[in-house]
């Protein structure tokens, strides 16, 4: 064992297969990579975010019109249409059931485009993997950010439009907590990509029945729904099971930045702890999906 | 070994082959415990050293395991068994315009494909006159690379490759892409590189490169090493070995009732043997016999030809084009070649009868083997022009 590794310190590269241990290191010295690496990452993101609107007049306007039409439609139909009201609202705070649904949505959004795009970015670059010498590690996490940009510029459109038409008071400290609840999004989501894309270079049924698991997944979410007692009188006995799904907690987080934790039926916990619920998940899945990938990757280009 | 750039010891790897889909699924969900699929060793138990300074030859057929092994080395793939220690940096040219991206300009590939090779942003902005300059691709730099020539793509790639300043570089046939002039560009830069000490691998189907640009080489066959030496001895042995592939497949086939030739020999004068290999600047005499089943139909010419490996002719003798009738009854003639000028080679004698114009063909006959030529001499080129030098004092500057 120790000659190996003193061999492999002096530039040698044998045949040793990655071990448990291996991977483990590697999956702690991922970020540094990845950091290293960083102006590719930028530059990836930026093609992959420019190539959706290439040759479009608007350009660079789309991203922000999208969600901007989200939210029209949300806060038409559930505010308006569907008249989900809830008891004791201020005057001022009339939208909130299309706050809650929009802000769900992006949470959502950012999280399942960034897995299941990841699911077949391997695959799909699979000339440069097998040409070039490069940390695959890149490829899912480039998709990963490129959603959570999307995301973001969602509730940037957002924060302007409801400070500037004044529909929805402004957000206060909670503010302070998006880099928090971003970089554990970002932990949970680049391990599942992980995870899922080094998988389907092995086995691709594991990209069509990801878009299945997801869907059910989204409906076991309260994107749509509002999983309190007041407003769904039947939630009661499901209620533990599903705030163990750590998206509960993501898209609560995000709501309770964006919507100052009112009304208060919609938040029965703190901000705090639910995170602290969401970060084992988080770190879990960054470590199971790093680890896993770092099994595998060296197989990569045989197979893609 | 401290003057190593590049030290391989038992190198091999396998591809893992699955008949079907399923098994390389079942295989996966069991974490590899029920092993379904089949081992392909593209290369086994290859060791070789290459000096720093030094440039060194790889060849051998397709599927050989050259493309394997320099893909190991640039660290693409992952040896199965064996090691490899390589000393400094690496600049692969694995395949021209690996990593480019058709809808982007040039310029931005070249952004692009320099960070996947580690270049930070400044560094690649440094170097990217040097680059341009060298590619000649002019104002084309900033049209999406979609618009390019295969002749600007491949002299983008090659110049970001070359200007990284790597300590190995990795060329794989890329010497045989693009216009003669950007070709000499080439190989003048790869000199280039070579006179500065750096080292280079060179992978070409080309054994006149390999001859011509190394001083050691390595010869793969089937993913084993088949020769391992001087370049010019082991481009020799590998031409000799190749005249199996080369050939038989340049014949066409006779119809009923028409002219065809029955056979061909080639005999060396001095002795009179047959003979499939010869020294440059031996003489020979080719043998031919036919038969014609309707002399009166169908009046014949003869020709005999020389082809390259990439089917182009080199020379060729045809009885039309020389005046020289003959009977077109069934029978035999005898070329006779005084002292042969091809130089090192192999070459497809191909025998073709035509009708009495030179026109059709009715019949077109390879020698079963190539003739291999064997050069003692490092002298260039296909054929030997008979030549002499003089030398003179400048008296006054030429005149028009």
């Amino acid at each position: 064992m120790d000659a190996t590794r003193e061999a492999r310190e002096r530039g040698w590269v044998d045949a040793r297969p990655v071990g448990l241990v291996d991977a483990l290191v590697s999956c702690v010295r991922l970020p540094r990579v990845l950091f290293e690496r960083r102006e590719l990452l930028i530059a990836g993101v930026r093609r992959d975010l420019g190539a959706r609107f290439s040759g479009t007049v608007l350009g660079r306007v789309w991203p922000l019109v999208s969600p901007l039409l989200l939210f029209g439609v949300y806060y038409f139909l559930f505010t308006r249409i569907f008249g989900f009201r809830l008891e004791g609202l201020d005057p001022e705070r009339r939208g909130a059931m299309g706050v809650y649904m929009f802000v769900g949505a992006l949470a959502w959004t950012g999280f399942a485009e960034g897995v299941t795009r990841a699911s077949t970015v391997l695959v799909e670059n699979g000339t440069l993997i097998k040409k070039l010498a490069f940390p695959s590690e890149l490829l899912p996490l480039q998709v990963v950010l490129a959603s959570a940009v999307t995301q973001l510029i969602g509730f940037g459109v957002f924060a302007v439009v409801a400070t500037v038409a004044s529909f929805w008071p402004a957000p206060g400290v909670a503010l302070l907590w998006i880099p928090v609840i971003l970089a554990l999004q970002l932990a949970f989501t680049y391990g599942l990509a992980l995870l899922v894309s080094a998988a389907n270079v092995f086995l691709r049924d594991v990209a069509s029945g990801l878009s299945l698991v997801m869907t059910v997944w989204m409906f076991a979410t309260p994107v749509f729904w509002m999983p309190v007692r007041e407003v769904l009188p039947a939630i009661g006995p499901w209620l533990p099971w599903i705030e163990r799904n750590p998206l509960y907690s993501l898209c609560y987080a995000w709501r309770a930045v964006w919507m100052s934790s009112a009304p208060t039926v919609a938040f029965p916990h703190t901000i705090g702890s639910e995170l602290l619920a969401f970060a084992p998940w988080a770190v879990g899945a960054y470590v199971v999906g790093a680890t896993c990938f770092a099994l595998v990757k060296r197989r990569f280009a045989d197979e893609v | 070994m401290d003057g190593a750039a590049l030290e391989v010891e038992g190198l091999g790897k396998a591809y893992r082959r699955y008949d079907r889909a399923f098994d390389r699924a079942l295989e996966f969900l069991t974490l590899g415990n029920a092993k379904r699929h089949r081992e392909f060793w593209a290369l086994r138990d290859a060791s070789f050293t290459v000096a720093r300074g030094e440039a060194f030859g790889i060849v051998g057929g397709n599927g050989a395991g050259k493309s394997t092994l320099l893909k190991l080395l640039a660290g693409t793939t992952h040896p199965s068994a064996g090691r490899f220690r390589l000393n400094g940096r690496l600049g692969a040219l694995l395949e021209l315009g690996a990593g480019f991206h058709l809808d982007l300009s040039g310029r931005e590939n070249l952004a692009l494909a320099g960070a996947l090779m580690g270049l930070s942003r400044s560094e690649i902005r440094a170097k990217e006159a040097e680059i341009l300059e060298f590619a000649e691709i002019g104002e084309f730099v900033d049209a999406p690379v979609r618009t390019y020539s295969t002749g600007m793509a491949v002299r983008l790639s090659f110049a970001l490759a070359t200007a990284i300043d790597p300590d190995v570089l990795i060329i794989d046939e890329v010497l045989a892409v693009g216009d003669v002039y950007f070709q000499k560009k080439c190989v003048d830069r790869v000199l280039d590189f070579k006179r500065s000490g750096k080292t280079i691998l060179l992978c070409s189907h080309s054994l006149y490169d390999v001859r011509n640009l190394c001083e050691r080489a390595l010869w793969l066959d089937h993913g084993r090493v088949s020769g391992l030496g001087d370049a010019t001895a082991v481009t020799n042995d590998y031409a000799t070995f190749e005249r199996e592939h080369a050939g038989a497949d340049a014949s066409s086939t006779p119809r009923p009732g028409l002219p065809r030739v029955l056979a061909a020999r080639i005999r060396r004068r001095r002795d009179g043997v047959e003979v499939h290999e010869i020294e440059a600047g031996e003489s020979i005499d080719i043998g031919v016999w036919w038969e014609n089943p309707e002399p009166t139909r169908h009046a014949l010419q003869l020709g005999i030809g020389f082809l390259r490996q990439d089917r182009t002719l080199v020379s060729a003798a045809a009885t039309h084009v020389d005046g020289a009738s003959f009977d077109a009854r069934s029978g035999s003639a005898t070329l006779e070649l005084e002292q042969l000028p091809l130089l090192a080679g192999q070459f497809t004698v191909l025998v073709v009868l035509f009708d009495g114009d030179g026109v059709h063909r009715h019949h077109e006959y390879a020698l079963d083997r190539p003739l291999t030529v064997r050069a003692r001499t490092k002298e260039l080129g296909l054929v030997r022009v008979p030549h002499r030098w003089r030398f003179a004092p400048l008296e006054a500057p030429p005149k028009r």
